[in-house]
């Protein structure tokens, strides 16, 4: 009879996740499937809040990311509040800038140091109680201490920026509602080391050389882990460059070809289309303009760095020459090249925020504008994870009547599954014995794109977890619960 | 007496109703410390280092590493009422989720990379409704109330 290989949760990944694989009475793989089971329903929830609320309310979805939430609801409030998307002080913009900066080195650092260097530092079919971050305290010390250090460096750069360490009030609509003082810059420009700009712009490039040497001595498994050509879809600003708080929507094919040219993310609807399937509460968004077929598309660091035309921070640019050259031009489309890709923007965030704490417009006193209020607003940054979109309408009383919001995890849903079919058609398929290993392929190929599936469908985080195995027909074979 | 160094660590998200126990409760240890009626029981809290977190995670391996003593607050979905405090260890063998370190896990995690670990202990205060919103639960604040006694009979017990 057919089986159906259940693995859950997925570890090391923020929130949970279900994997099924279906098995026919062959041992032939006919069915993969990477499926969320809760559903939130927080866009309901915060229906009836006025505007200015959002902010600080969508910091509840996540604990994870709560600043991407935070500044992307900023974005859209700015434009209710009357404020453009380009109409903020400098002192607001380099603000905000700072806190996403901040966030997206901290996010990456914990990402690559202690989610997915356990994997490439011991294999997947290492021993899973040392294929941990502890495994590699204990036999890479130096790499575990840069990316705790790493992560307190961003974590203080959000403190300084958002005001507290959880639910931040730093993006308030139409600005922000402090500045940097001088104090405060110089505890992260001046400080001794390692806790200061410069030892993060030296650590970036250290994990990047890192990578570039793994990647050489273990190229056919780096390069040939789940590859599989996509679309690929970022912001980008307007002369084309990588920039994770604000730009223009691009979205390119597998071959490099422009499908959306730089367009105002605030017509998002217009390009964008969310799918739903039956087996999964995660949407499936997709370019209209090539359908729901074949309209999937991937979001994040791959994809920013697929998109873009070059990154405006020198060492980043130097890295990311090197990684175009790669796929000579073309859009990289392995999986685990998301990890170098991610690397790179570690690096280029360092240097951004060493730029941003040099100009003395943070320190300035000019902090909100105001304007004529609107009751619509779409606001778009590119999280740690990839693309976020916030969108909002408001009501006559300023209560929030709407809310839609597609996160970067979701985006990157039928990204996702094609990752595990892959290794479930490449690992899995035909095999006599499931090994620890096998499954621990499918994980490795869901933690390349860093998924956080506490947001991707809002959910409490509480869902009980379920090990089904099921035959062809669907009889229950086994079940696990913990 | 050597001066103590303490960090207390508030754990949850108070916008997802009792998951903020554990930041509630080091709310009410900074109002307590900042009364002069009660200064007396404010001395442990006084000399405490008082942090709010989502969740736990790799850079707070970083910051108990020169702390002598860690109190972990956070809610329990299904531990003892009201609440319980016991004393925590490094463990040496892991498989978590970064969503989310233990407590355990942090010990240890600072153990290997920095050569000691605190004395540690992790406060449990039962909750009950996880429901986005900022309020407790009655009894959850019932059970706030007990776990502020449980840490202050900690303090005792340590002569802190």
């Amino acid at each position: 009879m057919g089986r159906k290989i259940i693995i859950e949760p997925v570890t090391r990944v923020e929130g949970h996740g279900k994997v099924t694989i279906h098995l026919d009475e062959a041992g032939n793989v006919t069915q993969s499937r990477f499926h969320i089971v809760e559903f939130r329903g927080f866009e309901r929830f915060v229906q009836g809040r006025p505007y200015w609320e959002a902010p600080v309310l969508v910091q509840r979805l996540c604990g994870i990311c709560p600043v991407s939430h935070h500044l992307a609801a900023a974005k859209a409030m700015d434009i209710i509040a009357g404020v453009g998307p380009e109409g903020l002080t400098p002192t607001a913009e380099k603000m905000r800038r700072l806190m996403h900066y901040g966030q997206m080195l901290q996010s990456h650092a914990l990402h690559f140091f202690h989610l997915a260097s356990p994997d490439l530092l011991f294999g997947a079919d290492a021993d899973p109680a040392i294929r941990n971050v502890i495994g590699v305290a204990l036999k890479h010390k130096d790499l575990a201490v840069q990316g705790v250090l790493m992560r307190k460096f961003g974590q203080e750069l959000i403190l300084a920026t958002a005001g507290k360490k959880i639910h931040g009030t730093g993006a308030v609509p139409g600005g922000i509602n402090k500045n940097l003082s001088a104090e405060e810059r110089d505890a992260f420009l001046k400080a001794p080391d390692p806790l200061n700009a410069d030892k993060m712009i030296a650590w970036g490039q250290a994990a990047v050389d890192f990578f570039k040497d793994f990647h050489k001595k273990n190229k056919d498994h780096v390069d040939g882990f789940a590859p599989f050509p996509s679309n690929h879809l970022s912001l980008v600003r307007k002369d084309g460059a990588l920039d994770f708080y604000h730009g223009a929507l691009r979205a390119v094919d597998a071959k490099g070809k422009k499908i959306l040219n730089d367009v105002d993310y605030r017509d998002y609807l217009d390009h964008i289309g969310e799918d739903v399937r039956v087996w999964s509460y995660m949407k499936f968004p997709y370019l209209r303009a090539l359908g729901k077929e074949n309209g999937w598309y991937r979001v994040g660091p791959l994809a920013r760095l697929n998109v873009c035309d070059f990154i405006p921070s020198p060492r980043a640019q130097k890295e990311f020459e090197i990684f175009r050259a790669y796929t000579k031009g073309k859009p990289n489309s392995m999986t685990l090249h998301s990890h170098w890709a991610r690397l790179i923007e570690l690096l280029h965030a360092a240097e951004i925020i060493k730029d941003l704490l040099l100009d003395p417009d943070l320190q300035g006193t000019d902090l909100v504008k105001k304007g004529r209020k609107a009751h619509e607003g779409v606001g778009l940054l590119e999280a740690p994870r990839g693309t976020l979109f916030h969108h909002y309408r408001i009501n006559a009383d300023d209560q929030i009547t709407m809310a839609n919001l597609i996160v970067s995890t979701t985006n990157n849903n039928e990204p996702m599954n094609r990752a595990v079919h892959w290794v479930a058609m490449n690992v899995l398929d035909k095999k006599k014995e499931i090994t620890e290993g096998m499954l621990n392929r499918v994980e490795i190929a869901i933690r390349a794109y860093d998924p956080c599936l506490s947001c991707a469908t809002h959910a409490l985080g509480r869902m009980p977890l379920q090990v089904e195995l099921r035959d062809a027909r669907g009889v229950l074979l086994d079940r696990r619960e913990r | 007496m050597d001066q103590k160094k303490i960090l207390v660590f508030g754990i949850g998200n108070p916008g997802r109703g009792d998951d903020g126990l554990g930041p509630r409760f080091v709310e009410r240890l900074r109002g307590r410390a900042s009364s002069d009626a009660e200064c007396h029981d404010a001395a442990p809290a006084n000399a405490c280092d008082l942090e709010l977190r989502y969740q736990l995670n790799v850079e707070d391996a970083y910051a108990i590493k020169d702390h002598d003593l860690v109190v972990f607050a956070d809610a329990t979905t299904a531990g003892e009422e009201p609440a319980t405090m016991d004393e925590v260890f490094p463990s040496d063998t892991i498989a978590f989720s970064t969503h989310r370190m233990s407590p355990a896990a942090v010990l240890a995690l600072c153990h290997e990379l920095f050569g000691r670990a605190p004395r540690a202990f992790t406060l449990a205060i039962r909750g009950y409704d996880w429901d986005v919103g900022e309020s407790l639960s009655e009894r959850a604040e019932s059970n706030l109330t007990v776990a502020m006694e449980r840490f202050h009979d900690l303090m005792e017990s340590l002569r802190l």
